[in-house]
């Protein structure tokens, strides 16, 4: 995936590196920096687009799995 | 070293061993004789999306809150279908991923949408279709496109089966799998991986609709059809089985060492009938629908437009996406051909319904009061209640015996830890899995003899492991599918979270192996990202 460049102050960068070599979770800064943009901009479930919904659950009852 | 895992959705022992002893799938008995195998045992329930999951993440379902091929949206009576985002827990290829090892993951249900991950995904089952968004990163759809023309995820097993019959079901078949495994030797033989697994479904749908024709046990087995059709499923394995000696060839000439295991997420057997346990709860005064909603149904069945015909079509015209435009409330007023409909498409009164089921292994949900949305049961009735419905079900008889079923019932605290979050109140699980339930409502009869379906689920999947380090002609017992992801991390000399509730299967090494000698660690994984979920959580709702 392509990535962009984004600047964040000095202060926050120590403080996640702090984190990330603490933890076995993150293996960097940007992987820390991207986990918590995602959750933050995570759709809830219910928002989901309705016609993916649609088409999986007609596929399973075709399938005979509903 | 590379790790690869075949997966084969529903294989059962049951059928392999005898087989592979036999002489009939060659490359399997050759595995069996030079590596360590046995049964694998699945999540309770025995379905697809919980197994494959608790796989990847080495967890049980109620750590990850997934149950079934649906999931209960908070707080609410609907269901959704199973995602990626439905689980906050990394997989074997997220641990692989940051350990900088490549990881190239396909078919597996579930992984749909694909995230991002240090290799490549092609999603499987509960996926909406090959025209969205169905691989990582997104640049191999177009490859797909190219190296394998029409690639397809899934087969209308039923309806194919309903319309067209049993020729029509394996052509279909044959066409998807091996458009899958035309990708998969790609996959292996072109990228470059370090972990490698896969999921073929074709077995789990052969035994779902052609386990009458092989079990001579079955109530519905017919001596003619079980001559013409006996051998379908064998067949389907024994093209499996050479795929595999091709792997096995491929993984050989990379000049590396390797590990294959050999697994699938569930066994099978046959099944006699299901109970139709929303109509019985329905007529125990449990559960409430609203009176109009069935006229509706009945008119338009009256007028022969049955749902299926018109999603067919649809699919046909290849027009799918032109479908959704039709007003959901319309759609849904189109009944299911069988005059059977899903908790979803029927108005439920739940004010005044106490308990429900969704899904199938007899889940039953109390709708309780100050959890759910509209809940009538107060929490000093919920034991009570329960008890009240078990003793009901156990009151039930063998539809084709009479005799007393073997009933086995689970609360979530008996077989999950974790927060157990929307786990069903209550699971049945009848006679073993030789009776299942329906959750559709408007069948006439409390059992329905199975017609199309007539294979489910068991709890013994298979396991197989081959390689550096693997003993050889071993028989081994107790693996369960949470031991996978341990048994993999370990292999590659990694450290195993802590929350991950599989152990280590140390039983398939050599004494003198490297993995044997190797100190196994244990780290504290995952409340870094639990802590900031929470936080983000938090904010979120102060927001609203």
């Amino acid at each position: 995936m392509a990535k962009v460049k984004i600047e964040i102050s000095e202060e926050i960068y120590r403080k996640i590196k702090d984190i990330v070599e603490k933890t076995e979770e993150f293996s960097s800064v940007e992987e820390y920096v991207e986990f918590v943009l995602e959750e933050v901009l995570k759709e809830d479930e219910e928002e989901i687009n309705e016609e993916g919904e649609e088409k999986i659950k007609d596929r399973l009852k075709d399938l005979g799995y509903l | 070293m590379k790790v690869l895992i075949i997966g084969l959705d529903g294989a059962t022992w049951d059928l392999l061993e005898p087989w592979a002893m036999e002489g009939k799938l060659p490359t399997i008995k050759w595995l069996m004789d030079n590596g360590a195998w046995g049964e694998l045992e699945s999540t309770f329930p025995p379905i697809t999306s919980p197994a494959w999951i608790s796989f990847a993440t080495g967890k049980n379902p109620g750590k990850l809150g997934i149950y079934d091929l649906m999931k209960k949206i908070d707080g609410s009576y609907e269901f959704t279908s199973v995602k990626s985002t439905s689980y906050d827990s990394d997989t074997i290829w997220d641990i692989l991923g940051k350990n900088n090892l490549t990881s190239g993951v396909v078919n597996i249900p579930g992984t749909y949408p694909p995230k991002p991950m240090k290799g490549f995904m092609v999603t499987g089952l509960l996926t909406p279709s090959t025209r969205d968004e169905y691989t990582y990163p997104p640049e191999l759809k177009m490859e797909i496109d190219k190296v394998v023309p029409g690639y397809e995820i899934y087969i209308l097993a039923e309806y194919l089966l309903k319309t067209y019959g049993i020729e029509k079901f394996l052509d279909e078949l044959y066409k998807v799998i091996e458009k899958q495994l035309k990708l998969i030797k790609y996959l292996i033989r072109n990228k470059y991986w370090d972990f490698f697994v896969f999921n073929l479904m074709g077995g789990d749908w052969m035994q779902h609709f052609l386990w009458k024709y092989i079990d001579k046990t079955h109530i519905l087995y017919d001596e003619n059809l079980g001559h013409i059709y006996g051998s379908e499923i064998l067949k389907y394995y024994q093209r499996i089985d050479t795929f595999i000696r091709d792997l096995l060839n491929l993984m050989k000439e990379k000049n590396e060492d390797f590990i294959i295991i050999l697994m699938s997420d569930h066994g099978f057997g046959k099944i006699n009938g299901k109970l139709n346990i929303n109509d019985w709860l329905l007529k125990k005064g449990y559960l409430k629908i609203k009176s109009e909603q069935n006229r509706a149904l009945d008119f338009l069945l009256r007028l022969g437009i049955s749902r299926e015909k018109v999603n067919y079509l649809i699919h046909l015209l290849k027009l799918d996406k032109f479908k959704t435009i039709l007003p959901k409330k319309i759609r849904k007023l189109v009944p299911k051909e069988e005059r059977y409909a899903t908790l979803d498409e029927i108005s439920i009164n739940w004010s005044e319904t106490k308990a429900y089921s969704f899904g199938c292994y007899g889940k039953i949900y109390i709708n309780l009061k100050g959890r759910d949305p509209q809940g009538c049961v107060k929490p000093e009735d919920y034991e009570s209640l329960l008890k009240d419905i078990i003793n009901g079900l156990k009151e039930l008889r063998d539809p084709h015996t009479g005799k007393k079923l073997k009933l086995r019932f689970f609360r979530p605290y008996e077989i999950y830890t974790g927060n157990m979050k929307n786990a069903p109140d209550l699971q049945v699980l009848i006679e073993n899995g030789l009776y299942d339930t329906d959750a559709r409502i408007g069948h006439s009869e409390l059992w329905s003899v199975p017609q199309y379906k007539c294979g489910e689920h068991r709890m013994n999947g298979i396991f197989l492991a081959y390689g550096k380090g693997i003993k050889k002609d071993e028989k081994i017992k107790g693996a369960k599918i949470y031991d996978i992801a341990p048994t993999v991390l370990h292999i590659f000399g990694l450290p195993i979270p802590k929350d991950m509730d599989g152990k280590v299967l140390d039983d398939i090494f050599e004494k003198d192996s490297e993995f044997i000698k190797r100190k196994k660690v244990y780290i504290e994984y995952g409340r870094e990202k639990e802590k900031i979920r929470t936080k983000i959580k938090n904010i979120k709702m102060k927001l609203q």
